[in-house]
């Protein structure tokens, strides 16, 4: 089959680059024997058990936690809440306060007539 | 045919071999010699028989493309199992261009390269296997594992696209 002439430039430039790729081709005794160079191999594994054993200290942890806790009392955690929301002020309370606040506070005694007053 | 024949076989196409690993591995030569490897072992110890319905030739790549398959399986479920994917996302070697292939890329190869890199997956395997491999367009459809209509769609898309790309590059 002949190639066709727009063809041509395509496989002149694929030729090139498998002149270059068989200069460089690894040895078929070695590829056949599997002992390819692999340089990120042990840093690979050492990732691969460095995961795994924090996952191991992780769930350990957890373990740990939850037992040593011991059960929970839902009464007493919503009593606790309930005094965390009881005593809680906001920090613009203040604002609120009016001058002489204090004499709304008391009760004025009306029964004794002062010694001085010109109405005795 | 028979265990010496066939390793003399392999070994007269190791070097075509080998290029369609590297491209099936997308440019990462470690891995392409790992997955060839694992072929010849295939062959070797009757795993995957040559039956002579096709040439040896097409039948050897459609070994070595399978391998590149099951592997990349393979390291997809290890990925699920170990987390490994982050790992694997940082190493990416399609990002990463060999070092070796640097030093001695000429210009040619470097806007060949470039261009076919811009190219879906199917029409980059179709280029390598027509132009790199000189198969034909049938023997192409036979190791890619698809029906000779639709390889000729690539071939006939990627090399339009493929020049134009070249043309392009060569402008600059």
């Amino acid at each position: 089959m002949s190639t066709p002439p727009e063809d041509r430039e395509l496989r002149e430039l694929f030729a090139q680059t498998r002149v270059e790729d068989f200069g460089r081709t690894p040895p078929f005794a070695r590829v056949r024997r599997g002992q390819a160079p692999r340089p990120l191999a042990p840093r690979r594994v050492g990732l691969r058990v460095a995961l795994a054993g924090g996952v191991a200290m992780l769930l350990v942890a957890v373990g740990a936690l939850t037992v040593l806790r011991g059960p929970r009392d839902p009464d007493a955690e919503a009593l606790a809440l309930a005094h965390q929301v009881s005593a809680w002020r906001s920090p613009t309370d203040f604002l609120l306060d009016i001058p002489g606040a204090e004499y709304l506070r008391t009760i004025p005694d009306i029964g004794e007539v002062p010694p001085w007053y010109p109405l005795h | 045919m028979t265990a010496p024949n066939l390793e003399a076989d392999l070994e007269r196409e190791h070097p075509r071999g080998f290029a369609w690993a590297v491209r099936c591995c997308d440019g990462d030569r470690s891995e392409a010699e790992d997955v060839l490897h694992l072929a010849y072992l295939k062959i070797l110890e009757g795993r995957a028989r040559f039956d002579g319905r096709s040439a040896f030739r097409t039948w050897f790549f459609g070994v070595i493309r399978r391998t590149v398959l099951e592997q990349r399986r393979r390291r997809w479920l290890q990925g699920l199992r170990f987390g490994e994917w982050f790992a694997a996302r940082r190493e990416d070697h399609r990002a990463v261009p060999d070092p070796a292939a640097l030093a001695v890329a000429s210009d040619t190869r470097e806007r060949l390269e470039r261009a076919l890199g811009r190219l879906s997956r199917r029409q980059q395997e179709m280029m390598h296997l027509v132009f790199y491999q000189d198969l034909s367009i049938q023997e192409a459809a036979q190791v890619l594992g698809m029906p000779v209509g639709t390889a000729r769609t690539h071939y006939q898309r990627g090399k339009a696209r493929l020049r134009g790309l070249l043309r392009e590059l060569e402008a600059r």
